[in-house]
């Protein structure tokens, strides 16, 4: 969502173009300990995109904002001016959301966020932590095949091993019973697996 | 730590779980007087008992034999019944099909099903005063089952409605504490009546960042609640007019 201000744009844009060419890829370095996965951090950004902005001569400030509030949910709508050495300059507007957690940093984590999105559009930055997008899912596992001796079911070798392991408690035996004859044929395959492979 | 405990032992161990956050941001009224478990809530443990923990079904589950009570020898055959079954939770013999009908249609989906076979399920972990029980585990995949009246597309809805992406945030964390990282986070939701139909949800990142907010928010309120109050708060409550109608 840009607003050109000016009719003469051909330096800033050439400006910003060179400094696409120059950020490209930007390495996640920003952790999140929760999950285990990184993410490009502001600081990634700022390191990746400030040598730019000095080379080509752009200067970038906000110069509006804006908040309001859903629920739990803050956001923040911030108004950037892109400005070029040439005097040329164009305004972008970029947007930032956080929930309020009470301890009042949540604006600024808008900000923040509202700042990241505003570099990764303008210079077309990848760093493969797009927020919204999935993971593919993993294939369906394969599961492991018991190992059934001819002409008998996964079941009879449970049966069997229930009773070896009940011995003369007949309790234990009839409740092992009831559970394996509840027991669907894939359930009772993958059973036998497992106790086969000893994870049971 | 990882408990060896079955679903009556998990429940007996008084601590901050994710059901008690989600009754929380319902209400305080929820959270005093939690809502007494309906029948389709029964048939959705049989249901998850068929398909997670078939040994332990007995344990959880009865099922109401054939009573007249309309004579007193029925009546006083069916007080002796239920005194018997305890703690668990008492089903007729048409939900019991039911169960069996959800358990089959979750283990014959090409997705669901090896899914489920192959995981590890009902996992109990207690840390400080909280406490998670996780349905299955498969790897990096964590899996929640959820019996539903419609498990159709129509379910994405309430996945946020009712704070689905709250526990599995919840659940994740809890995992990652204890060493399971998780990469993938699933909701596999069965019809709890005919067809029976089965769908795998996928959550993304950006889900379980929402979620965790909302348990954060729940664990700030739980901190914070003043003395017990009845009903939602005296003062009027203002409606904002969501983004979607403007």
């Amino acid at each position: 969502m840009d607003q050109v201000t000016g009719k003469q744009t051909g330096q800033i844009a050439a400006a910003i173009a060179a400094a696409t060419g120059s950020i490209g890829y930007v390495r996640q370095t920003g952790q999140n300990t929760h999950h285990r996965y990184a993410y490009a951090s502001d600081e990634d950004l700022a390191r990746a995109v400030n040598p730019a902005l000095v080379a080509h001569g752009l200067a970038i400030a906000p110069v509006n904002m804006t908040h309001a509030r859903e629920g739990k949910s803050v956001i923040v709508t911030v108004t950037w001016e892109i400005r070029h050495s040439s005097g040329e300059s164009m305004q972008m507007m970029t947007i930032g959301e956080d929930a309020d957690r009470g301890d009042g940093k949540t604006v600024y984590k808008c900000m923040t966020g509202a700042r990241k999105y505003l570099l990764r559009l303008l210079f077309c930055i990848a760093t493969g932590d797009d927020a919204e997008q999935h993971t593919p899912a993993p294939p369906a596992p394969r599961l492991p095949e018991p190992v059934i001796p001819e002409g008998q079911t996964a079941q009879d070798v449970l049966y069997r091993m229930a009773r070896e392991s009940a011995g003369s408690d007949t309790d234990r035996l009839a409740k092992s019973i009831d559970y394996i004859d509840g027991l669907t044929d894939a359930q009772a395959r993958a059973t036998l697996a497992r106790k086969q492979q000893g994870t049971t | 730590m990882i408990h060896d405990w079955t679903a009556a032992q998990y429940h007996a161990h008084d601590a901050i779980s994710a059901s008690l956050l989600k009754r929380l941001r319902q209400g305080a009224p929820h959270y005093h007087d939690p809502r007494p478990v309906g029948d389709s809530a029964h048939k959705g443990t049989a249901g998850h008992a068929l398909i997670l923990d078939p040994e332990q079904f007995n344990n959880e589950v009865v099922i109401l034999p054939d009573i007249n009570r309309r004579t007193k020898a029925g009546r006083e055959e069916y007080a002796q019944f239920m005194e018997a079954a305890g703690d668990r939770a008492v089903i007729t013999q048409a939900q019991f099909d039911d169960a069996r009908r959800m358990r089959d249609a979750v283990l014959d989906h090409p997705y669901a099903g090896p899914l489920l076979l192959s995981a590890r399920t009902e996992i109990s972990m207690t840390w400080g005063d909280r406490k998670a029980r996780v349905d299955a585990v498969a790897g990096d995949v964590l899996v929640d089952l959820k019996t539903t009246r419609d498990a159709g597309p129509a379910y994405a809805r309430s996945i946020f409605r009712y704070d689905v992406h709250l526990q599995l945030a919840w659940y994740a964390d809890a995992l990652a504490l204890h060493d399971i990282p998780t990469r993938h986070w699933m909701i596999v939701a069965v019809d709890n009546v005919a067809p029976f139909g089965v769908a795998v949800y996928q959550l993304p990142p950006a889900a379980i960042d929402a979620g965790r907010a909302a348990y954060e928010g729940a664990l700030e309120l739980l901190r914070t609640m003043g003395p017990r109050e009845d009903g939602y708060g005296p003062d009027p409550i203002m409606v904002e007019v969501p983004t979607w109608i403007k």
